[in-house]
């Protein structure tokens, strides 16, 4: 019983029905197992790591509540980024209310500041510029560039979790790509 | 394909999201424009160093607020994390319960088996002492006598009163022995199917019995007359000389199946004590009178009394030791099944009664905290001791019994007594264990 219960808990389906069931032990293993993918696509999304706590612990709170919802159509990590892009994306909208998750303008940026990433200071330097640099990308854009880079999805579970079509998402991880590029080479870091 | 389409693929092209055609096409456009390839590799070189980020993970703590938000919000929903020992406690309930199956099916299986409990009491008889289940009342004479219709016929010995008190039998009985002794009752019943119109049927001790010497008897003394059919069915069995039995001395007489069961001669069946004023009902049949020798009218009057009234004339009705056998009750062995009558003069200001007119100590049986207590080999066993009783045992000396008998101070005067002892307590039975050897 005990060899089924853990083979269960190997797949997300399995896990899904034990937490289903009542399990919270199931429920803990999903957080754990999802708590990392989850924070880092946040986080780089909204550039802020109390925002992107806060958030991502409210994606699983909320995961956990609609778990006897969750049809199992989709993977749950599609479920849970799509419930941690709808958590981010409010939270950029309140943030940009309260004047928070501005970021650094592209604009204001002096490229004479950049400095060759060589040292390690340096990096976190290029590190903070890049983020910002994401951070000045227009919302959709963003969404789906981060989704792409930080979580490495395709671009069909993307769609999936933006709710939009395929061709949709390439378009907006190109322009994503395309506007970075030329905001880095302004910068002069690429 | 112009250079602004081109670079609307590069994307696709770098995430391999191209189909192998369009993929063939962009490559053959990037290989031969300049600006393309110089505009794709500047956008390779910005994701990966997007991807060469630091890989971000959950700070600690992660889980702590969620666990607590949904215990908050979905109480009653959460459970604890299932823990292994669940599993394995649910096992070990399977496993108690195929366990007890098994035990129960054996038990089934041995014909008309009756045991109880007290044979689990590994009792180390010493070969000088008699074994003797019941002992004289000291406010007057008791015989033995069945205490319920369907007793197990015997006849009870008749030794003198002085043999009875010392020199019952060569040996005391273990319990083991006792045990054993069940079936033969048992055996002794199935004997007796059809003769249900024999309201007290008696049958002499077997030979086997009397050649152990262990009930001694005048050999003058006639025997105990069984019912024509057991005569019949005994025959073979019964000496010539049927052993007789005093009016007042209480005795073990082995079951007449003993003689049947071969070696099994030196078990002792328990007797009821009679009082010997009571009146028997005239419809007794003479011949099942047990007793022969000093006063068998008295004596069958006695029997026939205890056998209509299972009820004991002095109200001592827990402490009918001996056959109180119920036929339908197999779980008391040893000590007399109460009857529902009985269990009604157990109540408590009955006992508490019988304890102040028996004599608190007599040898084999002793009454100590309001409670009595019968010496079984070298066990103390408080009466209505049942057979299938689990017992819980507590060995002396023990942190765990002397935490027992902390907590309920009003068992400590049975730790003076000497031994094992087995009691009764809300409504669970006890056992004390003698405290381990130091060695």
């Amino acid at each position: 019983m005990t060899l089924f219960r853990e083979a269960r808990m190997q797949t997300d389906a399995g896990l899904v029905e034990e937490c289903r069931a009542g399990d919270a032990s199931a429920f803990d293993e999903i957080v754990r197992r999802y708590k990392d993918r989850v924070y880092r696509v946040v986080y780089r999304f909204l550039g802020n790591h109390e925002d992107a706590l806060d958030v991502a612990q409210e994606t699983f709170i909320r995961a956990y509540g609609g778990i006897r919802e969750f049809r199992g159509s989709a993977q749950l990590c599609t479920w849970l980024h799509s419930i941690a892009a709808n958590l981010a994306r409010n939270r950029l909208r309140d943030g940009s209310r309260k004047g928070r998750n501005q970021g650094v303008p592209l604009n204001g940026m002096d490229p004479a500041d950049d400095c060759s990433p060589r040292t390690s200071a340096e990096r976190q330097e290029l590190e903070d510029t890049l983020q910002r640099c994401l951070l000045e990308l227009p919302e959709p854009y963003r969404m789906a560039f981060v989704l792409r880079t930080f979580d490495d999805l395709n671009y069909e579970t993307i769609a999936q979790t933006l709710g939009i079509p395929v061709g949709t998402v390439k378009s907006r991880i190109n322009h994503a790509r395309r506007l970075l590029r030329e905001r880095l080479e302004e910068l002069a870091i690429v | 394909m112009n250079c602004t389409e081109i670079h609307d693929e590069f994307s696709a092209l770098l995430d391999g999201e191209l189909s192998g055609e369009a993929r063939v096409r962009i490559e053959a456009h990037i290989a031969k424009c300049e600006d393309c390839r110089r505009a794709l590799d500047k956008m390779k070189r910005v994701d990966a160093m997007y991807r060469a980020l630091d890989p971000l993970t959950a700070p600690a703590g992660f889980e702590k607020p969620i666990q607590a938000a949904i215990r908050e919000k979905h109480p009653g929903q959460v459970q604890t994390a299932r823990p292994a020992w669940r599993w394995r406690l649910a096992w070990a309930a399977a496993a108690a319960c195929a366990a007890i199956v098994v035990a129960v099916g054996i038990l089934r299986r041995e014909p008309d088996t009756e045991r109880f409990n007290v044979a689990s009491i590994e009792q180390k008889s010493e070969p000088s002492e008699p074994r003797r289940i019941v002992q004289e009342h000291d406010a007057g004479k008791w015989q033995t006598a069945p205490t319920m219709d369907t007793a197990v016929p015997m006849a009870l010995p008749s030794p003198s009163p002085t043999e009875s008190t010392g020199d019952q039998g060569p040996e005391s009985m273990p319990f083991k022995d006792l045990a054993v002794s069940i079936p033969q009752q048992s055996a002794v019943k199935e004997s007796r199917k059809g003769e249900a119109s024999e309201s007290a049927p008696v049958a002499p001790p077997p030979p086997a019995a009397m050649e152990s010497g262990e009930v001694k008897m005048p050999a003058s003394e006639p025997a105990a007359a069984p019912p024509p059919a057991e005569r019949e069915s005994r025959k073979a069995k019964m000496p010539s000389s049927a052993p007789v039995t005093p009016p007042t001395s209480p005795v073990e007489i082995p079951p007449p199946s003993i003689a049947a069961e071969g070696n099994q001669d030196d078990l002792p069946v328990q007797t009821a004590l009679v009082p010997p004023e009571s009146t028997a009902p005239a419809s007794v049949d003479n011949e099942e009178a047990i007793d022969a020798g000093h006063d068998p009218t008295r004596k069958k009057k006695a029997i026939a009394d205890e056998l209509v009234m299972p009820t004991n004339k002095l109200g001592f009705g827990p402490i009918t030791f001996g056959l109180g056998l119920k036929k339908t009750d197999k779980r008391h062995v040893g000590m007399a099944a109460p009857l529902e009558n009985d269990k009604r003069d157990m109540a408590v200001p009955e006992k508490t009664k019988t304890a102040k007119d028996v004599s608190p100590d007599r040898g084999d049986r002793k009454i100590v905290a309001e409670r009595a207590f019968l010496r079984i080999g070298d066990a103390w066993v408080e009466d209505g001791y049942p057979q299938d009783a689990p017992t819980r045992i507590l060995r002396r000396g023990s942190k765990a019994c002397k935490a027992f008998f902390d907590k309920h101070s009003e068992l400590k005067p049975l730790l003076e007594l000497d031994g094992r002892i087995v009691f009764t307590f809300d409504k669970r039975w006890y056992r004390i264990e003698p405290a381990k050897k130091s060695d």
